[in-house]
C-alpha cells in the first residue's frame, strides 16, 4: 500500500474518521488495528516478523526494567542478548544473501540460500525495538502495556521508512492523545499534498533519467553527463525521501500525532556534519545518541580515536542503508568528509576574518561538491560504474552531453525548485506549529491549488513507483 | 472590565464546515479545469499549430504505443499466413509523425502521408499477393533497443517467423533508449520472457540494465492492474483492491485524460522551451556516449540474431533533411562508418540514404523546417531508392 496508491486514499478515508470518532484506549486501539492492516496489506507474512520482534521487545524491555528495579548488575543476558538478537535479525534478512554472495566470490564456493523475503522497513522498526532496550536499560523509558508499547514500531505513517521515533516523544504524544482541530487537519492534508507532489512529480519523473544514465555501461557516460546525473540523483533521493516524510508526518498529524522533522534543505549545508543536521535528521539523532555518542566518551581525549569512531559509526550508517559495497563506500566517505572537515576547521578558525571568511565561503562550496559526489556510490549498481563514473566527473572526461536536452532541463528546473520554492515550502510547514494561516483568502486559495496539484499527480501517475527509502 | 482583542482571522480555529466548503470548493476547480482545457489551450496557443497536437489516424497495420494499443495484443491477433508465404517485417523509427506545412499557408495539412513502410508494403505485396506478408513493427522514435526486443520475439515466440527485416536507422533515435511501455506488454507472454532472460544470461550488454528495468517497470504495473505477470507458482501473490479503484477513478474525466493533459502539458513545456530558450528540434544535439552505446550494441544483437535464424536484414540509414544541420559531423560519419562495419559483418544489407529526401519535401515545426519527417513524395522517393535492394536480398526478380 504505497503512499501514493489510490488504496492508501481509501484506507485513510476510512481510518481518519474512526479515529477522530474515539477516545483514549480506544483510538489507541484503533491506531495499532490500522497499522497492523497497513503491514499486512503489503505481505501479510511480514506481520510476523513485526509482532515477534515487537513481543521479544516488550518483553526483553520488562527483564531489563525489573533488573534495574533490584539494582543486579548488568547481565549479558539480560541487557546485551536481546539487543544482539534484534540486530541479529536485521543482519539475517538484510545482509546474509551478501555476504553469502561475497563468500562464494572470494572462496569460489557455490554456497546457496532459500529465498528470503526483507520485510519492509525493518531497519527501521529494528533500531526502533533497539533504541527502546537501550534506553530502558538507562532508565529513559517507562514501561507501557502492550498494546501501547506495539503501537511505537508499528504505528503506520512512519513504519516503513520512518521518520525514527524514539520510545519518549512517541509516548508524550500518546499522552496527549486528543481529536485534532480542523487547522491540525488541514496542516496535516497541506503536508500531505506537497509530499505527494514532491515525489509523484518531481522525484518520479528525474527517476526515469538517472535509471537510464546509471544502467549505462560503465565507461560510456561522460564527465557532463555524470555530473548532471549525479545531481539528478541528489535531487531526486532528496525529493523522493522528503516527500515520503512530508506524507508521513501529514498523515500522522491528522490523526493527530505530530512527529519529528526529517529533513531541513540539507543541500544548503555549510559542511558534511552540518548535512547530517538536515538529512534524514531522525536517523542521525539516533545515531548520534546511541552509537557516537557513547564511542566519543571511550575515546576520552584522543582525538584520533574520535576521528576513527566517526568513519566506523558513518560506514554502518552506510552499511545500514543496504547491503551492499557501494552504500558502505558511501558512509565512510561521509565519515571521511567529515574528519576532514574538522580538521580543516581548526585550522582555518584560527586565521584572521580576511583570509578566513573567503576560505570558509570555498569550503562551503567544495562540501556541497563532494556531498554530491557521494551519492555516485550510493547510486551506482556496482563500485566498478561507480569508479568509472566519478573518473569521468573529476578529470571531465567526455565533455559532449549525450542525453536529450529535455532531460538536462529537467534537472536544471529541479535544482532552481529546490533552491527557490524549496526554502518558502519549508518555511510555510514549519511556521505555525498550531495549523495553518486560515485567513479568508490563504484558505480559500488552497482549492485551485489543491484541484491544481490532484491534475498534476493524475498526469505523472506512473502507479506503483516504490520510495526509494523503502528498500532501507 | 477590558476585552480580549478578537484573534487575527488567520488565527481562529476552522470549523469542520468550513474545510468541507474547502472540500467542495476543491472539487468544483478539478472539474473546471476539466473542463476548460486549459492544458491544451495553452498548448495550441504557444505552439500556432494545433496539427503538432493531433493524433494522426492509426495506420493499418502497424502498432503505435500512443494510440494505447498494446503490442502483445496487436501480435496475437495478426492474422496467420497463407500456406507457404513468407513474412517481412519492418522495425525502426519509421519518421511517420505528422508534416505540417509553413505557418500561415494554405495547404491542408498532411496528417497522413503514405510513408515509406506503407509503400513498401503494398509493393512488395503486389508482386507477390499470397507469397508475402509485409507487417510495419516500426513506429515513432522506435530505438534499437526497442527493435531486438520485437526481433526477439519474431524470431523466438512468432508462429511464422519473417524471412527478412528492414531496419530504418534514423540517428537521431540513436539517443534514446529505454523500452516503452506498450514493448513491455510482450512479456506477459511467457515464452517471451523465457527468451528474454536467455538473451540476458548470455553476456553482458549496454542494454541490459534498460531491459531488466523494463521487466521491472511492467512486473509492477501489472500488479498494479491485477495481470498475471509471472509463471513462477512459488511465488506469493497478495490481492490489492488498488486494480479496481484505478478502474473505477477512469471513470473521473482528469485520470481517464491523464495522459493526454500530459501530452498537452509537456507540449506547452516544450512550446516554452522553443520560444523562451530558443531550444528547438533543429538545435545541433551530440549523439555520443552511452545511448549511442547501448543502440548500437542492441543493432549489433539484432543482426547476429537474424543471422542466426536464416533471416535477412535490410538496413537503411534514413534521410535527413538537409537543410538543417542538426548533428556534429564527426559524430554522424562515426556512425554511418560503424553502421557499414556492422552490417557488413554480418552479411546484412546497407544503404545510405541520407541525403536522398531534397530539402523542400520537409515538414515545418512551429519555428522552422522539420529535421526527421517528410511529406509524402520524400516518402515516394525512398520507397523507390529501397525497393531494388530489397528485391535482390529478399530474391525477387522484377
Amino acid at each position: 500500500m504505497l503512499f501514493t496508491s489510490f488504496t492508501y486514499v481509501l484506507f485513510l478515508c476510512v481510518v481518519i474518521p474512526i479515529v477522530r470518532r474515539t477516545e483514549g484506549v480506544w483510538r489507541e486501539r484503533v491506531l495499532l488495528a490500522a497499522s497492523l492492516v497497513y503491514y499486512a496489506a503489503w505481505d501479510v507474512r511480514f506481520l510476523v516478523v513485526l509482532l515477534a520482534l515487537g513481543v521479544f521487545t516488550f518483553a526483553a524491555g520488562r527483564r531489563i526494567a525489573a533488573a534495574r528495579e533490584a539494582k543486579a548488575r548488568p547481565r549479558f543476558a539480560t541487557a546485551t542478548a536481546p539487543i544482539a538478537a534484534i540486530l541479529l535479525v536485521l543482519a539475517a534478512f538484510k545482509y546474509t544473501r551478501w555476504l553469502v554472495d561475497i563468500e562464494n566470490g572470494l572462496f569460489g564456493t557455490a554456497f546457496t540460500l532459500p529465498k528470503l523475503i526483507l520485510p519492509l522497513g525493518i531497519s527501521f522498526f529494528t533500531f526502533e525495538c533497539v533504541s527502546y532496550l537501550l534506553d530502558v536499560q538507562k532508565g529513559a523509558a517507562e514501561l507501557l502495556p502492550l498494546r501501547r508499547f506495539l503501537l511505537f514500531p508499528t504505528y503506520w505513517p512512519h513504519l516503513v521508512a520512518g521518520p525514527i521515533l524514539r520510545i519518549k516523544e512517541f509516548t508524550l504524544e500518546l499522552e496527549n492523545l486528543r481529536r485534532p482541530t480542523w487547522r491540525e487537519t488541514l496542516a496535516g492534508l497541506d503536508r500531505v499534498v506537497i509530499g505527494l507532489v514532491k515525489k509523484v512529480v518531481f522525484a518520479d519523473s528525474l527517476a526515469v533519467f538517472v535509471d537510464q544514465g546509471f544502467g549505462a555501461t560503465p565507461g560510456t557516460v561522460g564527465g557532463v553527463d555524470g555530473w548532471a546525473l549525479t545531481v539528478a540523483f541528489a535531487l531526486q533521493i532528496f525529493f523522493d525521501f522528503s516527500g515520503y516524510s512530508d506524507i508521513a508526518i501529514g498523515v500522522s498529524r491528522m490523526v493527530g500525532i505530530r512527529m519529528p522533522e526529517n529533513f531541513n534543505l540539507p543541500y544548503h549545508a555549510e559542511s558534511p556534519s552540518d548535512f547530517w543536521n538536515r538529512w534524514h535528521m531522525t536517523l542521525s539523532r539516533w545515531i548520534r545518541d546511541y552509537l557516537f555518542f557513547p564511542l566519543n566518551l571511550r575515546a576520552g581525549r584522543r582525538v584520533w580515536l574520535r576521528y576513527v569512531f566517526l568513519v566506523l559509526v558513518m560506514t554502518l550508517v552506510g552499511l545500514w542503508h543496504g547491503a551492499g559495497a557501494g552504500f558502505v563506500v558511501w558512509g565512510a566517505w561521509h565519515g571521511t568528509l567529515m574528519v576532514l572537515h574538522r580538521v580543516l576547521q581548526n585550522r582555518i578558525g584560527r586565521l584572521d576574518d580576511g583570509p578566513r571568511i573567503p576560505l570558509e565561503r570555498l569550503g562551503r562550496l567544495v562540501s556541497l561538491v563532494l556531498l554530491v559526489a557521494g551519492w555516485v556510490p550510493f547510486r551506482a549498481p556496482t563500485l566498478a560504474a561507480a569508479g568509472a563514473m566519478l573518473r569521468a566527473m573529476f578529470t571531465l572526461r567526455g565533455l559532449r552531453p549525450a542525453y536529450s536536452i529535455n532531460d538536462y532541463l529537467l534537472v536544471l528546473a529541479c535544482i532552481v525548485g529546490y533552491v527557490v520554492v524549496s526554502p518558502r515550502v519549508e518555511r510555510f510547514v514549519q511556521r505555525e506549529p498550531q495549523g495553518p494561516n486560515v485567513g479568508a483568502v490563504a484558505f480559500w486559495a488552497r482549492a485551485p491549488l489543491y484541484a491544481l496539484a490532484v491534475q498534476l499527480l493524475f498526469m505523472f501517475d506512473r502507479s506503483n513507483v516504490a520510495f526509494i527509502y523503502f528498500q532501507f | 472590565m477590558a476585552t480580549e482583542p478578537a484573534a487575527p482571522e488567520s488565527n481562529r480555529p476552522l470549523s469542520g464546515l468550513r474545510l468541507l466548503g474547502l472540500a467542495v470548493a476543491t472539487l468544483v476547480c478539478i472539474t473546471a479545469f476539466g473542463r476548460a482545457n486549459l492544458l491544451e489551450k495553452a498548448a495550441t496557443k504557444l505552439t500556432g499549430e494545433e496539427a503538432l497536437f493531433v493524433t494522426p489516424p492509426p495506420e493499418p497495420d502497424a502498432w503505435d504505443e500512443k494510440r494505447g494499443a498494446e503490442l502483445l495484443t496487436t501480435y496475437r491477433a495478426l492474422p496467420a499466413l497463407p500456406a507457404g508465404a513468407r513474412r517481412i517485417v519492418m522495425l525502426g523509427n519509421s519518421q511517420q509523425y505528422t508534416v505540417p506545412p509553413p505557418t500561415g499557408t494554405q495547404t491542408p495539412h498532411n496528417l497522413k502521408p503514405r510513408i515509406t513502410s506503407m509503400r513498401l508494403a503494398a509493393s512488395l505485396e503486389a508482386e507477390a499477393p499470397t507469397r508475402l506478408r509485409v507487417y510495419n513493427g516500426a513506429s515513432d522514435n522506435q530505438n534499437f533497443s526497442e527493435a531486438l526486443w520485437q526481433a526477439l520475439y519474431w524470431l523466438e515466440v512468432a508462429p511464422a517467423k519473417p524471412t527478412a527485416f528492414i531496419l530504418q536507422a534514423s540517428f537521431d533515435t540513436l539517443r534514446k533508449t529505454g523500452i516503452r511501455a506498450g514493448y513491455q506488454t510482450l512479456l506477459g507472454e511467457p515464452r517471451f520472457r523465457d527468451a528474454l532472460r536467455a538473451l540476458l544470461a548470455k553476456r553482458e550488454r549496454p542494454y541490459h540494465p534498460d531491459w531488466i528495468g523494463a521487466e521491472k517497470q511492467w512486473r509492477e504495473r501489472a500488479a498494479s492492474l491485477a495481470v498475471e505477470s509471472s509463471d513462477d507458482a512459488n511465488e506469493w501473490k497478495q490481492w490489492s483492491p488498488e486494480p479496481m479503484l484505478r478502474a473505477a477513478m477512469n471513470h473521473t474525466e482528469l485520470f481517464r485524460r491523464r495522459e493526454e493533459n500530459k501530452g498537452f502539458f509537456l507540449g506547452t513545456l516544450y512550446a516554452i522551451r522553443v520560444r523562451a530558450l530558443g531550444i528547438s528540434p533543429r538545435t545541433k544535439r551530440h549523439i555520443a556516449g552511452a545511448p549511442l552505446e547501448q543502440n548500437l550494441a542492441a543493432l549489433g544483437d539484432l543482426l547476429a540474431l537474424a543471422r542466426e535464424h536464416g533471416c535477412a536484414l535490410v538496413v537503411y540509414n534514413a534521410p535527413t533533411n538537409p537543410a538543417v544541420d542538426m548533428f556534429y559531423a564527426d559524430e554522424y560519419s562515426a556512425y554511418l562508418e560503424r553502421l557499414r562495419a556492422l552490417t557488413a559483418a554480418h552479411g546484412a544489407t546497407f544503404d545510405d540514404l541520407g541525403r536522398a529526401v531534397p530539402a523542400e519535401h520537409w515538414g515545418y515545426l512551429i519555428d522552422g523546417p522539420d529535421p526527421i519527417h517528410f511529406d509524402e513524395v520524400g516518402h515516394a522517393i525512398v520507397h523507390e531508392k529501397l525497393l531494388g535492394p530489397l528485391r535482390s536480398s529478399l530474391g525477387m526478380g522484377r
